[in-house]
């Protein structure tokens, strides 16, 4: 404001002083006004700028840098803004949005806000209060909150504004200069103005800045997702996402790791310095290995970026540069680490919460195209592990020459990387070891030269697989305490092996190899299973085939040699065929035949490739040194002979060579061997041995047939001859004439020295010597006089087998007389009866000779039967004449016709047995002194059958007639004859007898019993019972004595007499006919006629026997007095 | 028919099992022959298990004790079936042998 000096007089100083005064109130007034005017046109020109700025500001662009230069012009309208900060609060950070030092531009920072020394930006946060600083240095100790210098040359002056937005402090505007009271009241209220304004238009850049920084991540990530959605190789995803994370922020270099086991490798980067290291940066999982490795050990997100303490100066510290922020996530999958995504800031710019959740993001996204990728890969290369195993498949099928199979199959393998293997072997099963058969890779070579072996019970992976058939992955075989490397293999870091199974056997043993460790999956073990399946299959169908072509070579051989062998039938041709032959399939040094010879000697008959054979054919060899060939009837192979230098010297063989030979044999018969040699120690195979085997049957044949046919004429002269004497013997009428026929005959067909012709007598158990040939005419003799017994000749009598020779070793006497003690003797036999024997000498009778004797003995056999046939023919004969004249005897003695006596009835019935029993019975009248007509009835069995009982009842029926004939009293009667066949006979024999003296007139009936069955007696009123009384048989005590019985027919009453045939007459069943029934039907037969009832009884009988032979005779008399009626019609 | 026997110090016992018939009483007489061949002079018919003794059967046993009384021995019937009995005494033949109702009392008896 202006001061006016005074100018007048006191008047005119009053004057002067009034005027003065007024114009001073004038001038004050004036200057009040002008004041007043330049403080309007200030605050209108402050208002127009500040409009200005306000409109500046908030037309500003969002863009919070934009907006931040914008304040920064605005605000250098106002002051000098030399030294000048735009920066905002965050959390515990304070970013600087503009930053300038000196009036240069300094890039973006962001700074630690520390709690305990907050300097004037803390304060202003705190207080939400702008403050003005005239002069630094004279106003220190009043300031609310200390600055601190750093710089020589420190800032002297500073205005500081909150940039406020309702309660919350925003940031801060700091205006400072090197000079002192650079800013005025003025200043700050302006500043603050610009600052209010400011602070809202930085809110809604913040807000827009947060919503396009989103509005990018979103992109990035879009765009990133998209990108990755299409599955494409690894490493090309890794570079694009990395790509595009750094376009879309610039301030960032971004990289990423590839997470194996414990070890991250570089894989893609746009940090320029890392870009050269692309992939051989890598490094272990862990802490102290950078963030990187943290994070793939934490699986967490790690932020490092150590923000600067905020300086109070804030003019100096930007010049220091701090560490550079960096972020890395880990990109995981269900915990599974599979990388590592890492930024780095390029310019100090850091990271804030959300570019940690993008990247989070990012990586998640990552993980799950990695994820996809590798499944994709795994997919792929199973599908075409899939498909060569296919191909394998179809190609070892395909093929049956093993060879063929294991090449093609290496060839597929090796094209297809089919595992990404580096060695493939295969083995295969060899008695109790698995040889190294087929491989590829290196070390293939080495195998295959040093014929690689492994014992199955030994140690090893490939050893155990093949014991455990179960299919094995070894990740590292360096931990693996079976592993042993095989030759050329010591880089091995794993392997998978997998059995070959067929069934029950072990074919081989499938082996895969890498140099790297892990190199194989579950998946790639069950492929080599699924393949080592089908090549067992495969090797199985191969060898099969193998086998097959041999077999089929065998018997396109053995064919060739049969049908050879066929076209000749000389033996010496024979031999030389089966020894061509079997030199195409069997390799061998030396080969040759043995036979046996008529001599039962063993003698080299033909032979190959030995030097000494030429000389040795024929010569005999011990046959002790081959397996006993009677032994074995069958064509068998025995191996390694041991004792048999005789016959290798024979040969002139060097030593060592390995010996197999075959039995011949045929039919049982030993014909001889097939010995075959081959020098050095290779043993024959079993393959072989069945070859050899199968040419001994062969050879025997032909052998057989070459000797048959030798024989053949000889065997066509001796049939012939054989059948001449058959002929001969038929004709004979006697067995002397038959035997003496082939005694001569033994001789000459045979050639057999001594022969006797032996028959057996049965009742002395003897055999006597019929015919002899080739003995002095007086041992001839004496041994025909010398009886044998069977074991004398060796011969079981029990024995029902047919003629077969057996060895005998004849006892001293036989031996003296017959010239030799060993004897072959044929016992004769027919329907397992003994009838003879032959006895030879042994040494005579051999090979072909024991058939024809055995022909002979057979002939000799029929003679005997016939012989003997013909006198059974002939016994039978007598005993059927026998037969006929007992059933002669007995008819020609029973009564012709029953007695007819008026009212009586008489009948009689009697059937003899087929081998003729002793039963019969009798009628006659008796003469008595007082006139009355009485009849005498017996009915008899005799206890015997045939001729004798014939005889012994005709004997008993004379006595008995002659006896009876004076008698009246039957017990008198039987007593007598009883006497008189005791008297007759010696015999054993008895005879039953029952006794009648019958009187018809008075119906009287007196009997007496002589051990024989009761009658049984049937009255008119139907009562039927037995009559009583007892009495021995006849013919067995001396005195027997008999009591009398007497009964009184009446009218009506039937007397039935009967023998044991009646009521014992069995069935099938063994049961009787019994009493019973023959009652019964005596009882209800009553009424009709005594013929009637014998024919029901004789019925009933028939029909309870049924088919069964009756084995008894059946005999009965029927005695019936006629009753009233039949007396009427009568 | 069968037939077994056991020989005791002094006494053979034939046990006689089945129907002794016409068909079957020949191969018992034999039986019976061929002990007293072998001098077996003191026999015992068991005969508990006889079904059937036809007079056939019965003269193997009449032939056989006359064979043995003169030699001194002789030939019993232990337990001797009704029907055997029956037969025996229609017969009238019981008297020839002693009969006993157990095999020991027969060989103790003879």
């Amino acid at each position: 404001m202006a001061q006016l000096a005074p100018v007048g007089e006191p008047q005119v100083w009053l004057y002067l002083l009034i005027l003065s005064l007024a114009l001073a109130g004038v001038g004050a007034l004036l200057l009040r006004r002008w004041q007043s005017r330049r403080a309007l046109e200030h605050r209108l020109s402050e208002l127009a700028m500040l409009a200005g700025v306000g409109r500046a500001i908030l037309d500003a662009q969002l863009d919070l840098n934009r907006l931040g230069e914008v304040v920064y012009r605005q605000a250098s309208q106002i002051v000098p803004t030399s030294i000048f900060q735009l920066g905002l609060f965050d959390a515990d950070r304070y970013r600087l949005l503009i930053w300038v030092m000196d009036g240069r531009a300094r890039p973006p920072m962001e700074f630690r806000l520390t709690p305990d020394s907050p300097g004037i930006v803390g304060w202003m946060r705190e207080s939400r209060r702008s403050l003005l600083v005239r002069d630094f240095e004279s106003e220190r100790d009043s300031l609310p909150a200390q600055p601190r210098y750093i710089s020589p040359d420190p800032p002297r002056s500073a205005v500081f504004v909150p940039l406020l937005v309702g309660d919350s402090v925003l940031g801060a505007i700091a205006i400072q200069s090197r000079k002192p009271g650079a800013f005025t009241e003025s200043h700050l209220r302006l500043l603050t103005i610009v600052a209010n304004h400011a602070a809202a238009a930085l809110e809604n850049g913040r807000l827009y800045e947060q919503a396009r920084r989103r509005a990018a991540q979103l992109e990035l990530l879009a765009e990133v997702s998209q990108q990755i959605n299409a599955i494409q190789p690894l490493p090309s995803l890794y570079q694009q996402v990395v790509g595009l994370a750094a376009d879309k922020f610039a301030h960032y270099s971004v990289s990423f790791f590839e997470c194996h086991a414990d070890t991250l490798t570089l894989s893609a980067t746009t940090r320029p310095e890392w870009q050269s290291q692309v992939p051989t940066l890598t490094m272990a999982t862990g802490l102290g290995n950078g963030i990187a490795a943290e994070s793939a050990l934490t699986r967490r997100p790690v932020l490092r970026q150590e923000l600067p303490e905020f300086p109070r100066d804030m003019a100096e510290t930007g010049a220091r540069p701090g560490p550079q922020p960096e972020l890395a996530v880990p990109v995981e999958i269900d915990g599974q680490v599979l990388g590592v995504l890492h930024a780095h800031s390029r310019d100090g710019a850091t990271f804030d919460e959300s570019m940690v959740a993008v990247f989070e993001s990012l990586g998640a996204q990552m993980a799950i195209a990695i994820l996809e990728a590798r499944v994709y890969a795994a997919e792929r290369r199973r599908a075409e592990q899939l498909a060569a195993l296919a191909r394998a498949s179809s190609a070892v099928t395909s093929t049956l020459d093993m060879d063929d199979l294991l090449d093609e199959l290496l060839d597929l393998l090796a094209e297809r990387e089919f595992f990404g293997y580096q060695h493939v072997r295969i083995f295969l099963a060899q008695g109790g070891k698995l040889e190294y058969c087929a491989g590829a890779g290196k070390g293939a070579a080495r195998c295959e030269a040093e014929g690689l072996t492994y014992e199955l019970s030994g140690p090893g992976l490939i050893a155990r697989t093949g014991r455990t058939r179960k299919p094995m992955l070894v990740g590292d075989v360096t931990i693996e305490p079976d592993y042993i490397a095989g030759p050329d293999f010591e880089d091995t870091r794993s392997e998978m092996t997998a059995p070959m199974v067929m069934g029950p056997r072990l074919m081989g043993v499938f082996d895969v190899q890498s140099d790297k460790p892990q190199a194989f999956t579950a998946d790639d073990l069950q492929i080599l299973q699924t393949l080592a399946d089908t090549l067992a299959v495969a090797v199985r169908n191969a060898r099969l085939f193998d086998a097959e072509r041999r077999r089929r070579h065998l018997a396109e051989t053995l064919r060739e040699v049969s049908a050879a062998l066929t076209s000749t039938l000389s033996l010496d041709d024979v031999l030389d065929l089966i020894l061509d032959g079997l030199a195409r399939v069997v390799a061998y040094d030396a080969a040759s035949i043995l036979l046996v010879n008529d001599t039962r000697q063993l003698v080299l008959r033909a032979s190959r490739g030995s030097p000494g054979a030429a000389a040795a054919l024929g010569a005999p060899v011990d046959v002790q040194l081959f397996p006993s060939g009677e032994d074995h009837p069958e064509t068998v192979v025995f191996g390694e002979v041991d004792h048999r230098g005789a016959y290798h010297d024979l040969l002139g063989l060097p030593d060592p060579h390995a010996c197999l030979g075959a039995v011949l044999a045929l039919r049982g018969e030993h014909l001889g061997y097939l010995v075959v040699d081959r020098a050095g120690q290779t043993e024959f195979a079993p393959e072989e041995a069945g070859l050899i085997a199968a040419f001994a049957s062969q050879a025997s044949v032909a052998i057989e047939n070459a000797r048959l046919y030798t024989a053949q004429r000889e065997e066509t002269w001796v049939n012939t001859a054989l059948l001449q004497v058959a002929e001969a013997v038929v004709g004979r009428p006697t067995l002397d004439d038959g035997l003496e026929t082939v005694a001569l005959l033994i001789p000459m067909l045979v050639g057999v020295g001594r022969v006797a012709i032996y028959q057996w007598d049965a009742a002395t158990e003897k055999f006597y010597a019929r015919r002899v040939r080739g003995l002095e005419r007086e041992a001839a003799a004496d041994l025909q006089r010398l009886a044998a017994s069977a074991p004398d000749l060796g011969i079981d009598v029990l024995a029902g087998a047919p003629a077969q020779a057996v060895d005998c070793d004849l006892p001293p006497q036989l031996a003296a007389l017959f010239g030799t003690g060993a004897g072959m003797v044929w016992p004769l036999r027919a329907r397992g009866e003994l009838l003879g024997a032959v006895l030879a000498d042994r040494a005579d009778v051999f090979g072909r000779r024991v058939s024809i004797m055995n022909g002979i003995a057979h002939q000799l056999t029929m003679v005997m039967e016939n012989a003997l046939l013909a006198r059974e023919v002939a016994q039978q004969q007598r005993t059927e004449r026998e037969l006929e004249l007992a059933r002669g005897i007995q008819a020609s003695f029973l009564p012709k016709e029953c007695p007819s006596v008026p009212g009586w009835d008489v009948s009689a019935y009697w059937q003899a047995a087929r081998q003729v029993g002793g039963d019969f019975y009798d009628f006659f009248p008796l003469h008595a002194d007082d006139g009355r007509e009485r009849w005498g009835i017996v009915i008899a069995d005799v206890a015997d059958k045939g001729v004798p009982a014939a005889l012994y009842m005709a004997l008993s029926r004379t006595l008995m007639r002659t006896v009876a004939i004076n008698r009246v009293s039957p017990a008198t009667t039987l007593a007598r004859v009883n006497q008189l066949i005791l008297a007759d006979t010696q015999s054993s024999q008895f005879v039953t007898m029952f006794y009648a003296v019958w009187e018809p007139d008075t119906g009287r009936v007196h009997y007496a019993v002589g051990g024989h069955n009761l009658p049984l007696w049937a009255r008119a009123d139907g009562a039927v019972r037995s009559l009583a009384g007892r009495g021995a048989a006849l013919g067995v005590f001396d005195d027997a004595q008999y009591e009398e019985y007497e009964i009184e027919m009446t009218p009506g009453d039937v007397l039935l007499l009967y023998t044991d045939g009646v009521p014992d007459a069995i069935n099938a069943d063994d049961e009787d006919f019994g009493m019973e029934r023959t009652l019964e039907v005596v009882r209800q037969m009553r009424p009709e006629s005594a013929q009637h009832i014998v024919d029901a009884i004789a019925r009933s009988i028939q029909t309870h026997v049924g088919q069964r032979e009756a084995f008894d005779d059946l005999t009965m008399v029927v005695l019936k007095r006629a009753s009233v009626a039949e007396l009427g019609a009568g | 028919m069968e037939i077994s026997s056991r020989d005791y110090k002094r006494v053979s016992v034939v046990r006689v099992v089945g129907r002794v018939d016409s068909l079957t009483a020949p191969q018992f007489e034999d039986k019976l022959k061929e002990f007293i061949a072998a001098g077996k002079i003191r026999l015992v018919v068991e005969m508990d298990g006889t079904d059937y003794l036809s007079s056939a059967g019965a003269r193997a046993l009449i032939s056989a004790q006359k064979t043995l009384k003169p030699r001194g021995g002789q030939l019993a019937l232990a337990k001797p079936s009704k029907r055997v009995r029956d037969v025996l005494q229609l017969a009238g033949l019981e008297s020839l042998f002693q009969i006993f109702d157990d095999t020991e009392a027969a060989v103790g008896a003879l």
